[in-house]
């Protein structure tokens, strides 16, 4: 019992060194605060950006991070106190919809980030006010659909053979039925 | 020698119980097609859910982005779509055959019932399944389902937008249409199934043949439902409209609820809520009014007849009359 309990101190000791060492490596940026003058952007306006609490004199990227992937925004450089100050433009062709704007250190790591709305100019969603180019009308969007010769292609070819198959099943059961063997109590 | 082998493992000599030989119709698997879109909606709603984001402001360009980017998932959608309308289509052609039969009489009324409540779940899933795009049809969808919600005091509190202040109204319903109805399908289904096995396939028929032989027409005709319903998905891709705008009534709903649309442009909001509490009244009250041998089991087959057609009348007038607009909303 006693041998036991000083064995697992040995490893609980050498488990907590290891981490102590392990720690200053996992967190090896300074973790910003990332602000911006407003949470609901427009495509094609700016916004700014201010950040502090950064490693000093450090490269960061800002990044739109939304369904579709990422958009670089800025290179920026954080001054001699870990902060910074830049305005943002918006992509005038990104697409409405919830986005996070990250602040990436050099290395590829997340270091701050904050939510926002981006709401289309032309359409704002579930909006009051609407102007006449922009009613609202039951007309489908006409959309460039997604196209790829091999899923329509693969498709065809499931389809065809579902139908087959399913033909084949019920000629084979309709022969079942009309044999003097089946259907138990007939 | 290997279905022997297969047979003795996975108990299938359980397949062997009689059925009436006449299940082996179509229209007597009415109920089992159902079942095959049902899990044909569940297969690709999984696979839909990878791809959609449920916060309003996003919801709208996360299905944009399914039908412009990804051609697969695309497919996926317009599938589900489909399903949608195949398995209200089959469920209702189910309903109308039973009823016809009188499959409700004793002691099938549970089957019936849980039936009729498996109708109402299934319009429930369009109905939240088309909030979900986000898009004007949606948006007017919404306004409806809180007007209705109103009426009916705090039994409709969840489905107003300020029941909770942490999770908006369209989230809540995705909770609803992939969590919350699925679970109550589920379990209806196995108690409309087990009441099928137990009280048989169907009511009378005196020619007996096994289950097994049910399995074949059966798998038939599943695929046959599958490769239709992939079919019009090619065909006829489901449409999206333009992000919705609150205030305005521009679209009509989707068509399982066309008779509700109808109704509201006679009789205004209390045409919508009298509408499906008359024609669900009447469908959980059959079972009792229909006394076998008495001018009430006339009656009540002639009035499911008639308010069978004026469904189906409704359903063509709302498709071609002018569109209206309701509850105070601008055209």
């Amino acid at each position: 019992m006693n041998r036991s309990w000083k064995r697992t101190r040995l490893v609980a000791g050498l488990a907590i060194a290891f981490l102590a060492l392990l720690a200053p490596q996992i967190n090896a940026h300074e973790k910003g605060v990332l602000k911006l003058a407003t949470r609901q952007l427009v495509p094609g306006d700016s916004v700014e950006a201010t950040g502090q609490r950064f490693s000093r004199r450090a490269s960061l990227t800002i990044e739109l991070a939304g369904i579709a992937g990422q958009t670089r925004l800025a290179e920026i450089r954080t001054d001699s106190l870990g902060a910074f100050r830049r305005a943002l433009v918006v992509p005038a062709d990104l697409p409405a919809g919830s986005y996070r704007v990250v602040a990436v250190a050099a290395d590829g790591d997340e270091v701050a980030s904050v939510d926002v709305s981006v709401v289309a100019r032309a359409s704002a969603p579930l909006s009051s006010h609407v102007h006449e180019e922009n009613a609202p009308t039951a007309r489908p969007l006409d959309l460039a659909r997604a196209g790829s010769p091999l899923v329509t292609g693969g498709a065809v070819v499931i389809i065809a053979l579902t139908f087959v198959t399913g033909v084949m099943l019920l000629r084979r059961s309709s022969a079942v039925e009309s044999s003097p063997k089946a259907g138990g109590g007939r | 020698m290997i279905n022997a082998w297969v047979g003795e493992r996975f108990a299938l000599s359980a397949l062997e119980y009689p059925i009436p030989a006449r299940s082996n119709r179509l229209d007597f698997m009415l109920g089992a097609l159902t079942l095959v879109a049902l899990t044909l909606l569940g297969v690709t709603g999984i696979v839909l859910t990878q791809f959609y984001d449920p916060a309003p402001l996003s919801a709208h360009d996360s299905v944009r982005y399914v039908i412009t980017s990804l051609p697969l998932v695309s497919l996926v959608r317009d599938i589900h779509v489909w399903s949608a309308t195949g398995a209200i289509v089959l469920v209702f052609t189910h309903l109308v055959a039973v009823f016809w039969r009188r499959g409700f009489r004793r002691p099938r009324e549970g089957l019936w019932w849980s039936g009729v409540l498996l109708l109402a779940l299934l319009l429930g899933l369009a109905l939240t399944g088309t909030l979900l795009k986000a898009d004007q049809e949606a948006v007017e969808a919404l306004a409806h389902m809180m007007a209705g919600a109103q009426v009916v005091g705090p039994l409709g509190a969840p489905f107003q937008p300020n029941f909770t202040p942490a999770s908006p109204l369209l989230t809540r319903m995705y909770g609803l249409h992939v969590a919350v109805l699925p679970i109550l399908l589920v379990a209806l289904l196995s108690l409309h199934l087990w009441l099928v096995r137990h009280l048989g396939v169907s009511a009378g028929g005196d020619a007996q043949t096994p289950f097994r032989t049910h399995l074949r027409p059966l798998g038939g005709f599943a695929l046959l439902l599958v490769a239709v319903l992939a079919v019009l998905a090619l065909a006829a891709p489901a449409p999206l409209l333009a992000p919705g705008v609150e205030g305005f009534e521009v679209t009509k709903p989707f068509w399982p609820f066309l008779w509700l649309y109808a109704a509201e442009n006679v009789f205004r909001l209390p045409g919508m809520l009298l509408a499906p509490a008359v024609v669900f009244g009447f469908l959980a009250l059959v079972p009792v009014t229909d006394r076998p041998g008495t001018r009430l089991a006339a009656i009540t087959r002639w009035t499911g007849v008639l308010l069978f057609v004026l469904m189906i009348v409704a359903i063509i007038y709302a498709a071609v009359a002018p569109g209206q607009a309701h509850l105070n909303m601008k055209r």
